[in-house]
This record gives structure tokens, C-alpha cells and sequence, in this order.
């Protein structure tokens, strides 16, 4: 019972991390049917960012958050003007943004691999490596802050997509895009927008991936993969659906690797994943496609 | 005075064949426009170059004098044109409310939006009793009569609606045709795109004929629906059934 629980309370915490990392994917793909093979291209570099930035300039990851989310905001709305906009309206648009973020996920990892060489890096503030423990029960302390983090993260996009005219709008276009047309959306402004959020919830969970997690230039490709998975568990383009698939995902993954050890815990992923697909192909809150 | 003109327009999508040719048309201010013609004339894409959704490949349109093709959507809209597209096009997964206020959205001061709100409950009081359900799960008539508010919320001079009664059961269609002559006594220029001709011509003060792209002919809707070319054009092209009605 106290190990079922424990087992809950570190997939949760865990799971409140990967939603916030999802989240981006998702809302990417559900506004402009873009999948951003490139965003956990873009974790990774949070990550080395407020890895330098503990080391060089003492600021502490959980305060880079603030750095990255802007940084990676601009950066995903410049990208997104510079590289998705001329391929509006062109046939195979869909193609062509996914091998154009494709693209973007290779350069992303060269330029890191030349700047920092490909060692395993991981940011060390001293709460890294401690424990809070209630009862029985134990939580890493930077798990901990991470999921707060995340949590509130989710919740304050959650509040401005329900509440703000402008959140309404990014609603709209995702369940459909004509319509928001007909009711005077610019939605190329949209997705400029809804891009520079994704990339920022790419940024911000590089940071407290620096801390949670070793990393290397290379490791975004097992991120992405799980991330899809997930998102694809919560049927593609369900914001509600990403979060509810991260949390099962990451407590099931957790129980796993505490039965058949850690080397397993990936896989559940894909088996979890590949049992949903069998049953309900559009995934736990997806619609069928028409 | 005709406050909307079209002007040899020409018009098709991607790389395909012109669906539209050289159409050219006016529209008077105040009165109710019927569009007719049988499936795949074209009608839906005059309505989709109004509205700014696709460019012509040559040829204008005006409102009041002043060129608006080459203007995006939400620029047409803010000019005081709406379309209520064949599809209704709301937004399933929000409350009735909320597409409501996307109606209002070009709109940036949330007073005025809610006030508008209050005008358009007003004038479409049953609307009211579902403002909290899901969109997706209204009936096709509360859908409909959701998008026509919907497209109120910004006090349009013209308002165009794409096949309004499509797939609904005769009563409900009654309901509809009743709200349209509400628009019209609002001072709202309308333009409709029916299959149902005789009920659309009945409707309106004027009509006019598109086949493969071209507008046939044109004149006041009793008129049009007198004209023997309109048999001609209906006979062994389509179903007859909007015709059989008379009889
Ligand atoms: N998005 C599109 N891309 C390519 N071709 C299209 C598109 N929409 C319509 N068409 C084509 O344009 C032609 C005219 O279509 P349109 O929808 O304007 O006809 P319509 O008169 O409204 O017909 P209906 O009565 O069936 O609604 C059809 O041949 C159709 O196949
Ligand atoms: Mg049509």
C-alpha cells in the first residue's frame, strides 16, 4: 500500500513535468497541425542554457525559468515568421513542416554538439540531490519544485487560454480554423503566437529538465519520443487529453521501473501507447478525424 | 443604391480550372438577394471571395465604391460583411456563449461585446434558454440560428448566408426564412445561397441565377422564379424536388 502510493506521489510529480513539456507540442500541433519535431531539440537547449547560467553566472535553474520563457517565446515566434510562414497555403503543407522541423531538430543538435561536445551535463543546486520525506513517504526535492513549477505554469495558460479574448481566439482556431477566419481571427498572428508558446514551454522545461535529468545534445530524440507518445495517448490536439496522458504515462512508467527496474521504464511508453491505439485510435480525448 | 457590386470576377482554387467566370452582379441596399443554381456552380465560392477567404484571379468587389477584394478576412468583417458558411462553422467544443463572443471578437472593448450580446439575446430570445451547452450538441436549426447571432455580434451592413436550410426539417426551416426577414427589417442587406428555391425566391426581394460559373440572369425574385429558363436549368441537372413542391 505505502510503496502503491509512493510509487503514485513520484509518477505524479513526474508527470506534472512532462505535461508542461507536452503542453508545447501539442498546443503547436492542435493550432497550425504543426508536430514540432524539434521541440525537445529546444528542451535540451533550455537546459544547456540554465545549465551555463548556474555555472557561469550563479543563477539558479528555477529562476532561469524566467530567462527562457521569454528568450524561447521571441525565438519561436521569429522562427515561426521566418521559416512556417512561407510555407502557408503551399500543397504538402503538412510535410513540409515536418521536415522543415525535423531539419530544425538536426541544426539545433549540431550547434549544441559544437559549442559543449556531447558529455553528459547536469545543473547541481544544492537541492538537487536532497529529499523531502512526510510519514512514509519521500519526494525529491527538486522534483518537487519542478512540478510546482510546472503545475503553475499549466494553470496560468490554462486561465488565458479560458479567460483572455486573445486565449479565446487560440481556442477557436483549433477547433476550427475557417471559422476563427470568418469571425475576424488573423490567424497567422495565432500561430505566431501559439508557436512562441510552445517554444516557450520548450524553454522553461529545459531549465528544470537541467536539474531533473542528465543530458547531452543527443538526448532529445528519446524526449521527443516519449513526448509524442504521450500526446498521441491524449489524442493529438487535446490540450486536456496531452495532460491526462503524461500523468498516466509517467505514473505507469514510474511503477514499472520500480517492478522490473529502470532500464524498463521507456518502454511503457510505447506499450501504453500501442494498447490505447488498439482500442481507441484517436486517442483518450481525441475526435475521430472526418 | 447598390451598396455591394461585383465586378468580373474570376475566381478558382490552388492551380485548379476557374470555378467563377467574369461574374459581375450588384446588390441593393436593404433588400434580401437570393442566390441559386444547381451543385458545384459556384455559388459558395462567390460568397467565399466576398468574404476575403479566397482572392479572385481578377476582377473586384466593392462595398459602397470602395474596393475590398485583396483584404483579409477580418479586415471584410470589420468592413461590416459576415458569412454564415454552409457548414455554420461554430465552434463545437465552446458554450453557445462563448462562439457568441467570438462573434464579437474584432471587437476589443468587452462592454460593448457584452452589451451587443444583450441586443442579439433580444432578438433572438430562444437562443437564451441553451447559452451555457455545448455548441456540438445543439440541434441543426439551434446551430444555425447560433451562427446567424453569431454573425450579428459585429452589427454587419451585409450579411451573407450559405444555404441556411440545408438538412433541416421543414418547420424549422419556417423559423429560419422568419429570421432572415428580422435582418432585413434590421436595415441588413442580405444574400442567400438556397437549394430550396422556391422558399429562398419566395424570400427574397431579388434573385439571381449562377450556373458553372457564370451568372444566367438575374431580376426581381418573382420575376426569376417565372422564367422558364429557370425550369430549363433545374430540369435533368438536379433533383427535382424543390420545383414538385408547387404542385
Ligand atoms: N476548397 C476547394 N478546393 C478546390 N475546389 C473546390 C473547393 N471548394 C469547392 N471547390 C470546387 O468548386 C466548385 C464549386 O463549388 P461551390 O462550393 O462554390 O459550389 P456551390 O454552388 O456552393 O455548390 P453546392 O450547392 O453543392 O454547395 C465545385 O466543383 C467544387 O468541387
Ligand atoms: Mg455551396
Amino acid at each position: 500500500m505505502t510503496t502503491g502510493l509512493q510509487t503514485l506521489i513520484l509518477g505524479l510529480a513526474l508527470g506534472g513535468v512532462y505535461a508542461l513539456m507536452a503542453i508545447g507540442l501539442s498546443l503547436t500541433y492542435g493550432v497550425m497541425r504543426i508536430l514540432n519535431l524539434a521541440h525537445a531539440a529546444f528542451m535540451v537547449l533550455g537546459a544547456y542554457l540554465a545549465y551555463w547560467a548556474l555555472q557561469i553566472f550563479h543563477i539558479d535553474p528555477l529562476l532561469s525559468v524566467l530567462i527562457n520563457g521569454p528568450l524561447f517565446f521571441i525565438l519561436g515566434v521569429s522562427l515561426y515568421r521566418l521559416l512556417f510562414v512561407p510555407l502557408a497555403g503551399r500543397p504538402r503543407y503538412t510535410e513540409a513542416t515536418l521536415l522543415l522541423s525535423f531539419g530544425l531538430a538536426l541544426g539545433v543538435e549540431g550547434l549544441m554538439g559544437t559549442w559543449w561536445t556531447g558529455i553528459y551535463r547536469a545543473a547541481n543546486p544544492v537541492y538537487a540531490t536532497r529529499s523531502i520525506s512526510f510519514g512514509p513517504f519521500y519526494i525529491p526535492e527538486g522534483q518537487l519544485y519542478a512540478t510546482v513549477i510546472s503545475v503553475g505554469m499549466l494553470l496560468v495558460l490554462w486561465a488565458f487560454l479560458q479567460n483572455t479574448r486573445i486565449g479565446r481566439a487560440i481556442r477557436a482556431t483549433m477547433q476550427n480554423r475557417t471559422a476563427a477566419q470568418i469571425v475576424g481571427v488573423n490567424v497567422e498572428g495565432i500561430s505566431a503566437l501559439a508557436f512562441g508558446l510552445g517554444m516557450a514551454s520548450a524553454g522553461i522545461s529545459g531549465s528544470l529538465l537541467s536539474f531533473l535529468f542528465p543530458f547531452f545534445p543527443g538526448k532529445h530524440w528519446q524526449w521527443i519520443s516519449s513526448l509524442l507518445s504521450l500526446v498521441v495517448l491524449g489524442g493529438m490536439g487535446s490540450l486536456i487529453g496531452t495532460v491526462v496522458g503524461a500523468l498516466l504515462l509517467s505514473v505507469a512508467s514510474v511503477w514499472v521501473s520500480s517492478i522490473l527496474g529502470p532500464t524498463w521504464s521507456p518502454v511503457t511508453f510505447y506499450a501504453a501507447l500501442f494498447m490505447v491505439m488498439m482500442i481507441r485510435p484517436q486517442g483518450l480525448f481525441g475526435k475521430k478525424e472526418a | 443604391m447598390s451598396i455591394l457590386e461585383i465586378e468580373d470576377v474570376t475566381a478558382g482554387y490552388g492551380m485548379g480550372p476557374d470555378i467563377l467566370s467574369q461574374v459581375s452582379a450588384r446588390f441593393e441596399a436593404g433588400l434580401i438577394h437570393c442566390l441559386i443554381g444547381p451543385n458545384g456552380a459556384g455559388k459558395s465560392t462567390l460568397l467565399r471571395v466576398i468574404a476575403g477567404l479566397l482572392r479572385p484571379r481578377s476582377g473586384r468587389v466593392l462595398l459602397e465604391g470602395k474596393v475590398i477584394s485583396g483584404l483579409r478576412p477580418d479586415q471584410v468583417l470589420a468592413c461590416g460583411i459576415c458569412l454564415v458558411p454552409q457548414d455554420r462553422s461554430l465552434f463545437p467544443d465552446m458554450t453557445v456563449r462563448e462562439n457568441l463572443l467570438m462573434g464579437g471578437y474584432i471587437e476589443r472593448d468587452p462592454r460593448r461585446v457584452s452589451r451587443r450580446m444583450e441586443e442579439v439575446l433580444d432578438l433572438f430570445p430562444e437562443i437564451r434558454r441553451y447559452l451555457n451547452r455545448r455548441a456540438g450538441a445543439l440541434s441543426g436549426g439551434e446551430q444555425q440560428m447560433v451562427a446567424i447571432a453569431r454573425g450579428l455580434m459585429v452589427r454587419p451592413r451585409v450579411m451573407m448566408l450559405d444555404e441556411p436550410s440545408l438538412g433541416l426539417a421543414p418547420l424549422v426551416v419556417d423559423r429560419i426564412f422568419e429570421a432572415i426577414s428580422r435582418l432585413k427589417t434590421m436595415g441588413i442587406t442580405v444574400l442567400i445561397v438556397e437549394q430550396n428555391v422556391r422558399k429562398g425566391l419566395a424570400h427574397a426581394d431579388r434573385g439571381y441565377v449562377l450556373d458553372m460559373g457564370r451568372l444566367c440572369f438575374e431580376g426581381p425574385a418573382r420575376e426569376v422564379m417565372e422564367d422558364p429558363r429557370l425550369q430549363e436549368l433545374y430540369l435533368g441537372r438536379m433533383a427535382l424536388s424543390n420545383l414538385e413542391v408547387r404542385k
